[in-house]
């Protein structure tokens, strides 16, 4: 038997001439990921007078098929600060290994201060943009949600091509454009940040997911919501059920115009 | 050329056939140190021998070979050459230089592990130097990824560089298996290390001898980075399986050589530290973790009592089961415990002080 599996089943040599085997090459140019695979959509969060609410859907898509329906996508990083992934999953994993390995490493220093929301936000907006200028970016939209160096509440964002900004409330994908305008009813600017209370805050959220809900086809009615604040840290719940939702003026829709019943 | 030798006359035991020129060499200077007497070479070159200079000689000393005259036997084993070099077999079949960094072990602070019921404790006597140096400080007791910790006397760059590799295993460990390390692999891998520095005439062996103690978590610990719980029932759905988990403690010692302890102690004052251990009985695995914290205080303070005159600093760390005060971390003892643990032991100290003086009077 020919030893050289490139040659099976190709016309023989000896009859037809050698084989063009630049037909073999497929490698072509260094290719770095071009889309993300298996993704999570929005992240949603808002901050309040003590800290931040933070809050996403428990599925991960596979295209348009709702394929893994209880992904975490809301990590928790030490006792004051949460991290919310959107985007491709594999990459949200491979982010949460490269933090929980700064973890330790930063735990062998000894100091007193763990990293705080603001430390973990520089770090992950410094590893995006390095990895976008490799033009290999990690395909995510991350929020970092928690207390900064001062326990005053931070909620900060960053994307895969490294673009990092700030806002009392804040949301990535679809939430940007259906959430944001809710949250920015209540939470206009900072000086409306100090008149919010944790539950008016967490009653926002829940009422911008179901909202995500209803008009994301992406999006899934059972999520994952944090609240930090100094005075109990991360209180994350990771398998919460949308409440009262809005179904029964469907009855009395009928048609698509004329139809009368 | 004229004989290099001055010094013959009390030579009479037969010389061994055929040296070499190396070992005649050493054994001429040896010969001359025995006899008191000086080497006289009488060489026309003045000033500092250089490394040609000592090969042209050694080959001129080799031409008059045969004219020296018989040299006495070699009395002990040093100096014979078996010591001077890492990886070198003596007849008898030991490396000195890995004994010699035993002595370097011997010479530093007492480090002792206890292996709890329900965690395991490191302590460690610190020798405080100088006055200038600031208490609670420079910290000796390190910790591995999360739950595990090394304690290490002798040389202490050794110790960190020792340190260093440990928890460059573990991230590696990680990073294939996506899974802390577990002790045992840990003290497998360190011991694989140690080793190596026996087996190459160009290193030298670790001058320390540490203590590994760690937790394996007795939780089911989900992959590194892992996302979703998977299905929860058919193809792929898990089985709820107890795992073990459970306190280890390994200790290390500069030959490569580990095993696994319920208690373990080197350094300086291993030899009363170790009888206290023995009177614990710790292998029915009865003491509790926070007995451990007081048992170690006061076997480090037993421990100092050959060196009284010398201050020291205690250092104790710890890890415990996840429902335990740790929750499954290797941490420092906090304060309050150490200082407790410190109380009394002092107090056992001076009252076993007591008795004797009770038995003395009596």
């Amino acid at each position: 038997m020919d030893c050289h599996p490139e040659v099976w089943g190709r016309p023989r040599y000896e009859i037809y001439g050698d084989y063009d085997h630049s037909h073999l090459h497929t490698s072509g140019p260094m290719q770095h990921t071009q889309q993300p695979i298996v993704t999570g959509t929005s992240v949603i969060a808002v901050k309040f007078k003590d800290g931040v609410v933070i809050a996403a859907d428990n599925l991960a898509s596979y295209g348009s098929l709702a394929r893994f329906t209880d992904v975490k996508r809301l990590r928790k990083f030490n006792s004051q600060s949460v991290i919310g992934f959107g985007g491709d999953v594999s990459d949200m994993q491979y982010l949460d290994r490269t933090l929980g390995s700064l973890d330790t490493n930063e735990n062998y220093s000894n100091s007193d201060q763990p990293l705080h929301a603001r430390n973990l936000h520089t770090y992950l907006s410094k590893v995006m943009y390095a990895r976008r200028s490799k033009f290999d970016p990690l395909w995510n939209a991350i929020l970092v949600a928690g207390l900064d160096g001062e326990d005053m509440p931070f909620l900060a964002s960053v994307d895969l091509l490294g673009t990092k900004f700030s806002s009392p409330t804040l949301a990535t994908g679809f939430g940007a454009h259906l959430a944001v305008p809710i949250l920015r009813r209540t939470v206009p600017d900072e000086e409306a940040v100090q008149q919010t209370t944790k539950d008016q805050a967490v009653e926002l959220v829940k009422e911008s997911m179901k909202v995500l809900f209803y008009r994301d086809a992406r999006s899934l009615d059972n999520y994952s919501i944090a609240v930090i604040t100094k005075e109990s840290g991360v209180e994350l719940k990771e398998n919460e059920k949308l409440e009262n939702q809005s179904w029964a003026f469907a009855d009395q829709i009928r048609g698509y115009g004329t139809q009368v019943n | 050329m004229s004989q290099p030798l001055s010094d013959d006359a009390n030579s009479s035991t037969p010389r061994d056939p055929a040296p070499s020129s190396t070992s005649t060499l050493k054994a001429i200077i040896h010969h001359s140190r025995l006899n008191n007497t000086n080497l006289n070479f009488s060489t026309s070159v003045e000033g500092p021998i250089s490394i040609t200079q000592l090969f042209i000689r050694r080959s001129r000393l080799s031409t008059t070979i045969e004219a020296l005259p018989p040299s006495p036997p070699l009395l002990s084993q040093h100096g014979t050459g078996y010591d001077l070099t890492n990886s070198v077999f003596s007849p008898d079949g030991r490396n000195f230089q890995v004994e010699y960094a035993v002595k370097a072990v011997e010479n530093g602070g007492t480090a002792i592990g206890i292996r709890c019921k329900d965690g395991v404790v490191l302590a460690l006597e610190k020798l405080v130097t100088s006055k200038l140096l600031k208490p609670n400080a420079n910290k000796r007791i390190s910790t591995i990824d999360r739950n595990m910790g090394v304690v290490s006397s002798g040389l202490l760059p050794d110790a960190r560089h020792f340190v260093s590799r440990s928890r460059e295993e573990a991230a590696s460990w990680r990073q294939m298996y996506k899974a802390p390390i577990p002790v045992s692999a840990l003290a497998d891998r360190m011991g694989q290390y140690t080793q190596a520095y026996t087996l190459f005439s160009s290193v030298r062996p670790f001058g320390v001898t540490s203590i590994i103690a760690g937790w394996d978590s007795e939780a089911e610990v989900g992959v590194d980075g892992q996302v979703g719980s998977g299905p929860s029932i058919g193809a792929g759905g898990k089985q709820d399986i107890k795992k073990k988990g459970g306190p280890y403690l390994y200790m290390i010692e500069p030959s490569g050589m580990y095993w696994a302890y319920y208690g373990a102690a080197t350094g300086k004052g291993r030899q009363s530290a170790k009888s206290e251990l023995e009177k614990l009985d710790l292998a029915a695995g009865e003491l509790s973790l926070e007995q451990g914290i007081k048992e170690a205080a006061r076997i480090i303070y037993v421990a100092h009592e050959d060196s009284k005159d010398k201050e020291f600093e205690l250092e104790m760390c710890w890890v415990s089961s996840l429902a335990g005060p740790t929750k499954g971390r290797f941490e420092e003892v906090p304060k309050d415990l150490r200082e407790e643990a410190e109380k009394l032991a002092k107090k056992a100290i001076e009252g076993d002080d007591d008795e004797d003086e009770e038995k003395m009077e009596t």
